[in-house]
């Protein structure tokens, strides 16, 4: 990702202090994780919420097993990848409309919905580039890792994607 | 010139991100299963828990000790005894003319014929106190 978080530290002070290591850990990535779950695999709150909380449990209830992780975002992102798929895979998702995942206090609401729906309409793999790529501000090594294919299929699928959305949003206007 | 565009939908989709975040309640949830904040007289029902299976694991391991050793013995093996196979006995005298009937009775008449234990000889029929003897069958 490419923001200011430092991992290396905020593993080096879990390691020190469990308790304020996961405060850090949880400040910085639950709201990525969440939303990366909603907006890739349309998941409702309630689903993308459970998947959350099962990939931190272990980071609360046996930090000593934790302590070996050396890339924090790539570990977070993966358990909550694999949840999602295991998820989706079970029959469990009921295929909803679009459930709004941005805030009532957005200036332009409607232009989210659009987004939102849009994205719908491409495979998860391109979709799942897109919202990493632009809202996550993953890298696309960073992202071929965690969808384990090559860089130049990851580059083709956030290509694909975008062009996809430039006709289906109206995003000019 | 494509590229400016596509740079520009960039922006206008990170615009447009979800600012959504999980419930506050969920940290809470996370915090209470914490290692952290359980409580540490949990641990104490355990520890007596962990003796009272060492005491029994001792005690089972003394009456292991003094247990009788014989069922710990392994079955003993029948022993084979080597089957003689015995030779036919080479008769170098055959005793059937002289014992032909049992009984030393037969004995002392074959070899003696002063003794007799017949009491047909006996013609008095009285014993040494001249008392008369009453012949029974039943006392030979």
């Amino acid at each position: 990702m490419k923001n200011h978080i430092d991992t290396t530290e905020i593993l080096k002070v879990y390691r020190e202090n469990p308790k304020k290591g996961f405060e850090l850990i949880y400040q910085n990535y639950s709201g990525p994780v969440f939303r990366y779950l909603r907006n890739s695999f349309n998941l409702s709150r309630e689903e993308a919420e459970d998947i959350l909380q099962n990939v931190f449990l272990p980071w609360v209830k046996e930090p000593e097993k934790l302590f070996a992780v050396e890339n924090l975002s790539a570990y977070l992102f993966t358990s909550a990848r694999n949840a999602a798929l295991k998820l989706k895979n079970s029959g469990r998702i009921v295929e909803m409309t679009v459930e709004p995942s941005r805030g009532s206090h957005d200036e332009n609401v409607e232009a989210g919905l659009i987004i939102d729906r849009a994205l719908n309409e491409l495979p998860v793999e391109q979709k799942e580039a897109v919202v990493l790529k632009v809202w996550i501000n993953m890298t696309f090594e960073e992202i071929a890792g965690l969808q384990q294919c090559s860089l130049q299929t990851v580059a083709s699928r956030y290509r694909y994607a975008l062009a996809k959305l430039k006709e289906l949003i109206p995003w000019q206007k | 010139m494509a590229k400016i565009e596509k740079d520009q939908f960039e922006e206008y989709l990170e615009q447009h991100a979800p600012d959504e975040e999980p419930s506050s309640q969920l940290f809470d949830r996370l915090q209470k299963e914490a290692v952290w904040n359980q409580p540490t007289a949990d641990t104490g029902p355990a520890i007596y828990i962990i003796l009272l299976a060492v005491i029994i694991i001792a005690l089972v391991v003394v009456a292991g000790i003094f247990a009788p050793v014989e069922a710990d013995k392994p079955a003993e093996k029948p022993v084979i005894q080597p089957v003689i196979k015995n030779e036919p006995v080479h008769i170098i005298a055959d005793a059937k003319s002289v014992f032909k009937e049992k009984g030393a009775y037969q004995l002392m008449k074959n070899r003696s014929d002063d003794f007799n234990l017949s009491f047909s000889a006996d013609k008095n029929c009285s014993s040494l106190f001249d008392m008369s003897r009453e012949l029974n069958s039943s006392d030979i």
